[in-house]
């Protein structure tokens, strides 16, 4: 596949293809690397209650700037988070929403600049209400990351026992030193 | 019917946890009332209690149920069913009849995938300082005896650090951390 020369310079300011790699499909570049939104048009396939499966309509080179891991945690992740939209009232049963565009678009735009921190690719999971989280658990540490709109995010930490978090903070601010900290523990 | 058991059931449904927390002292006395007139009893923390699930995306790969499945209890209200009155099988023909109503009512087919469980005494016990954090109500349907429902009664948080929502993060992640993994119900 080809890729657009636009489409080459906004992988490499990302430093996750070379120039080897295929087409990954772009749109709404928002603005400076920092705010670019990777869209793909993933489809999905459920077969156990356990494990949702992907179809990729890319593959990745075989230079990248993170681990091929990561790579396919990462690509399974935006997969997961733009599937959202897809989704029919009453999802869950219990009258759950699907996530606004707008949401979700702020949420693949986050965890993008987590990436370029190099921080761990997170979960990700969906409330009734449309919010979708991004979250790292594990045994003395949780971190979660929630949008219920395209310009705000709630987080709630617990590290060993110390707790804190704040509701609706702005997308437009750097991530609060605070929670940085606590995320880098979670570094690739 | 007394009065408060009238004033629970003319409650907001899509807010009625939301309400409740606001009169926290009420909350709990309600838990000691049966709140519907096909209620076999109150809910007894001796209980387990099961959540149903219709969604793999509320289930980790490892079969771990996912905080976001607990979102209700701040609003409408979890809905869940007491076992105790629930004979073998009994959650499945519920769970597949939900189902298939989905699909009658115009909405996108869903299958019961199965519950995660919970004993009634350790939800109960969730505390911030000398407040409990939820309450567990009887509140029984015609065809669903066994139904009962689980709702955050201290939305808000004795620690500074943490506003309403984050709160509510909290909140949903130690009940959470209370259920079963996923139980496939054959």
């Amino acid at each position: 596949m080809i890729r657009t020369p636009t489409t080459m310079i906004v992988a490499a300011s990302l430093g996750i293809a070379s120039s080897n790699s295929t087409s990954i499909i772009r749109e709404n570049i928002i603005g400076a690397p920092s705010s670019i939104s990777i869209l793909t048009d993933y489809s999905i396939k459920t077969e156990s209650p356990f494990l949702i499966q992907y179809e990729k309509s890319e593959t990745i080179s075989d230079k990248y700037f993170i681990s091929e891991k990561e790579d396919n945690d990462l690509i399974k992740l935006h997969s997961l988070i733009n599937s959202y939209e897809k989704l029919s009232n009453d999802w869950d049963g219990y009258n759950g929403v699907a996530p606004e565009r707008s949401t979700i678009n702020a949420t693949i735009s986050f965890l993008d600049v987590l990436m370029r921190q190099s921080i761990q690719t997170p979960k990700s999971m969906l409330s009734g209400s449309g919010e979708i989280s991004l979250y790292w658990d594990a045994e003395n540490t949780y971190i979660e990351i929630g949008f219920e709109d395209d310009a705000h995010y709630t987080y709630f930490v617990n590290n060993n026992g110390e707790e804190f978090g704040k509701d609706d903070y702005p997308l437009s601010e750097s991530i609060p030193n605070s929670l940085l900290k606590i995320l880098k523990t979670f570094s690739v | 019917m007394s009065e408060k058991v009238e004033f629970f059931q003319t409650l907001d449904p899509q807010n009625k946890c939301g309400i409740l927390s606001e009169n926290y002292e009420l909350s709990l006395e309600l838990e000691n009332i049966s709140l519907s007139d096909y209620s076999p009893n109150v809910v007894r923390s001796s209980e387990d209690i099961a959540r149903m699930v219709f969604s793999p995306l509320h289930i980790d790969e490892d079969g771990t149920i996912k905080a976001s499945a607990f979102d209700d209890v701040r609003d409408k209200g979890l809905s869940v069913h007491r076992l105790k009155y629930t004979k073998s099988g009994t959650l499945k023909i519920i769970g597949d009849a939900m189902a298939s109503n989905a699909v009658g009512a115009g909405r996108s087919h869903r299958d019961y995938i199965g519950y995660v469980k919970a004993l009634t005494e350790d939800i109960r016990k969730l505390m911030e300082g000398e407040q409990r954090l939820f309450c567990v109500y009887d509140t029984a349907k015609e065809e669903e005896k066994s139904h009962a429902d689980v709702c955050a009664v201290l939305l808000v948080s004795d620690n500074p650090n943490l506003g309403k929502k984050a709160a509510n993060k909290q909140r949903r992640k130690r009940l959470q951390e209370l259920f079963s993994p996923l139980i496939k119900d054959t």
